[in-house]
């Protein structure tokens, strides 16, 4: 199976001969999301720049992000709220900006600051918003107002902040979308309810052959949920890849015996990230994969590989490619 | 579409009772202070004919259905993006257009209440207080002039309604939104009258030149048109009536726009400039070209046909 190497510069793209991460059917299907060239400024301020994306059908994709990378605007363009200065989106092999009201007939959307009109009812929200989805159910919706245990008669004004998201999840779900979106929805949560409401999220989706798309910077709680993820940084992708991909690739090298000082060790482009503490160095590495296996690294022993969370991969890409810049 | 005029409508319905009640309560005060002023010893405080009369009703009316036509015009798209409501409204699966014609539709129809609530109500304050026989000595015009009049005033209102409307699709807040449609009638009116002194002081100035034979017939006929409309009530009303439906499209137009745009208040308020700037060019090639007609028949068609 070949793989590409991990780079910053250069996202990675999945080509069809990376198909055995996912199953053949999904593979063979063609992208839930394909953004070429993307580009988006707001006057003289630059928010996306040449981005390069692709989401295959069916799986679940994080975007992950640090505040301001431009996750929300992404996500407005592929909706076609917003439209690009540059660039091309087919989502569901529609164009946002020409056929955007059929685009949001088969996704559903929760975005982050969940605004609805707090003077509706639960009952009134889901009476005004059925009307205009020509696939909704009123067996899922009532079955998810159910399995949520939302009140329907009680005010949007009267929920709390987990309950207003479950019912921003029920208008997402009961038309039956093909493609989810997730915008930052537990921000503002503590962290019981972003919990809950990431195992609520992972039950009504699951078994479905939906693709899901979340934007996040709740890096801890998407890793157990997401099977690809991409990081946007500055408006870039820095890199797009499955989640166990990067896992395997990333790693943190525990080395002695090395007389490489960090400045050395930073020029290296495998080097994301480098501390010692004495006689030690932790290194943080790409492309581990291909080092088979490293005994030897920069004059020094490799005592152990450490595996990383998401996190971590994430916080190290970032820091390299600020160093960079 | 229903659920969209449903839900307008519940959030639009208050503002023609509030406005209904506000002009009940300025009438009630003032047929208060009559009363006082009326059944007090010593000086009289209220000028000859007392302060509430048949005019004061009316100009309360006027004043309160404006009013009304500025608040439901200038709060109805701001209040979606000052609650934040907007991106849920356009994150739905319905075409813009079909969500700013519900706007300006509902928004309008609610601006519309609240004039025929304070019509009514005028007019059964004017009964109870004055009788019928007032608003007959009031009104003395002929009727067709009264028309006219009735048409002028509806044009105003629409094209205040229009212009607040559009005002509120440019802004973000909606107290910002209501005031900056008081101020934008205000300019636009005062921009109105001010035209139409410099257009009367112009023709009267070629009038008197003519009079005293500084300028020939030939040429004072090129004002004559002009100075015919500016000093005949009926071709007045005509004109103005013409000039604030032409504003109240501009205003729809540049309402349809900006609605629902996402760039910064500053960078949406050059819309309006580039569309004032198209709709002014081609008014006044328009206008040129009218011109240049009528002096072609007035100076060649005309004569050669009575020649003829």
């Amino acid at each position: 199976m070949h793989r590409q190497s991990l780079s910053l510069s250069h996202p990675i793209d999945l080509s069809k001969g990376d198909a055995g991460l996912l199953s053949p059917a999904i593979a063979s299907a063609p992208d839930a999301l394909r953004i070429q060239g993307l580009a988006k400024s707001f006057g003289k301020t630059s928010v996306l720049k040449d981005l390069d994306l692709d989401v295959p059908r069916g799986s679940v994709y994080a975007l992950l992000g640090r505040n301001g990378a431009g996750k929300s605007t992404l996500i407005q363009l592929m909706l076609g709220i917003l439209q690009p200065t540059a660039g091309q989106i087919r989502m569901l092999g529609l164009d946002p900006a020409r056929d955007g009201v059929e685009l949001r007939q088969r996704v559903g959307y929760i975005p982050e600051r969940l605004p609805m009109y707090d003077w509706m009812t639960v009952e009134e929200t889901l009476r005004f918003v059925s009307p205009h989805y020509r696939n909704w159910s009123r067996e899922d919706e009532t079955r998810l107002v159910t399995t949520f245990r939302l009140d329907r008669t009680k005010k949007v004004r009267e929920l709390s902040r987990g309950n207003i998201a479950l019912l921003a999840l029920v208008i997402a779900m009961a038309h039956d979308p093909e493609l989810v979106l997730l915008d930052e929805c537990t921000s503002g949560m503590d962290a019981i309810a972003r919990s809950e409401f990431d195992r609520t999220v992972i039950d009504a989706l699951h078994g479905s052959n939906r693709t899901v798309f979340f934007a996040s910077h709740q890096i801890h709680e998407i890793e157990r949920l997401c099977d690809w993820v991409g990081i946007l940084h500055n408006g870039r992708l820095l890199l797009q890849a499955p989640v166990e991909t990067l896992k395997s690739s990333v790693k943190m090298l525990r080395v002695t015996g090395m007389d490489k000082d960090e400045n050395a060790l930073a020029q290296s482009p495998n080097v994301l990230k480098a501390q010692t503490s004495g006689r030690e160095w932790l290194i943080t590495v790409q492309d581990y994969d291909e080092m088979t296996p490293p005994v030897k690294f920069f004059g020094g022993v490799v005592k152990e590989a450490i595996d990383l969370t998401l996190e971590e991969i994430f916080v190290a890409l970032v820091a390299k490619e600020e160093a960079r810049i | 579409m229903k659920t969209l005029i449903w839900k307008e409508w519940r959030e639009t319905r208050m503002i023609p009772a509030a406005f209904c009640l506000l002009f009940l309560a300025i009438n009630l005060f003032l047929i208060t202070i009559q009363y006082l002023a009326d059944h007090m010893h010593g000086a009289r405080v209220t000028p000859p004919g007392g302060i509430y009369t048949v005019d004061s009703v009316k100009l309360t009316g006027v004043a309160c259905s404006l009013l009304a036509a500025v608040v439901c015009g200038g709060s109805i798209v701001s209040s979606e993006a000052s609650k934040g409501t907007m991106s849920f409204l356009t994150s739905l699966p319905v075409p813009k257009k079909s969500l700013w014609l519900v706007k300006a539709g509902i928004g309008f129809a609610g601006a519309s209440a609240a004039l025929l609530g304070i019509l009514l109500l005028g007019l059964a304050l004017i009964w109870v207080n004055f009788g019928w026989s007032a608003i007959a000595i009031a009104h003395q015009d002929p009727l067709a002039f009264l028309v006219m009049l009735t048409v002028l005033m509806l044009s105003a209102f629409t094209a205040v309604y229009a212009v607040s409307y559009a005002v509120s699709c440019l802004n973000n807040q909606t107290f910002a939104s209501i005031v900056f449609a008081i101020l934008a009638c205000f300019a636009i009116s005062g921009a109105g009258f001010g035209m139409i002194l410099l257009l009367d002081g112009v023709t009267t100035q070629k009038l008197s030149e003519f009079n005293n034979h500084l300028i020939t017939l030939h040429e004072f006929d090129y004002y004559l048109a002009l100075y015919a409309t500016l000093h005949n009530p009926e071709s007045m009303i005509v004109a103005t009536s013409f000039a604030l439906l032409t504003l109240t499209v501009i205003a729809l137009h540049i309402s349809n726009v900006s609605f629902g745009a996402t760039e910064e208040p500053r960078r949406r308020y050059l819309i309006p400039l580039r569309i004032v700037g198209k709709w002014t060019a081609v008014y006044a090639s328009l206008g040129a070209a009218l011109y240049g007609l009528y002096m072609v028949i007035l100076f060649h068609v005309q004569p050669a046909l009575m020649r003829q």
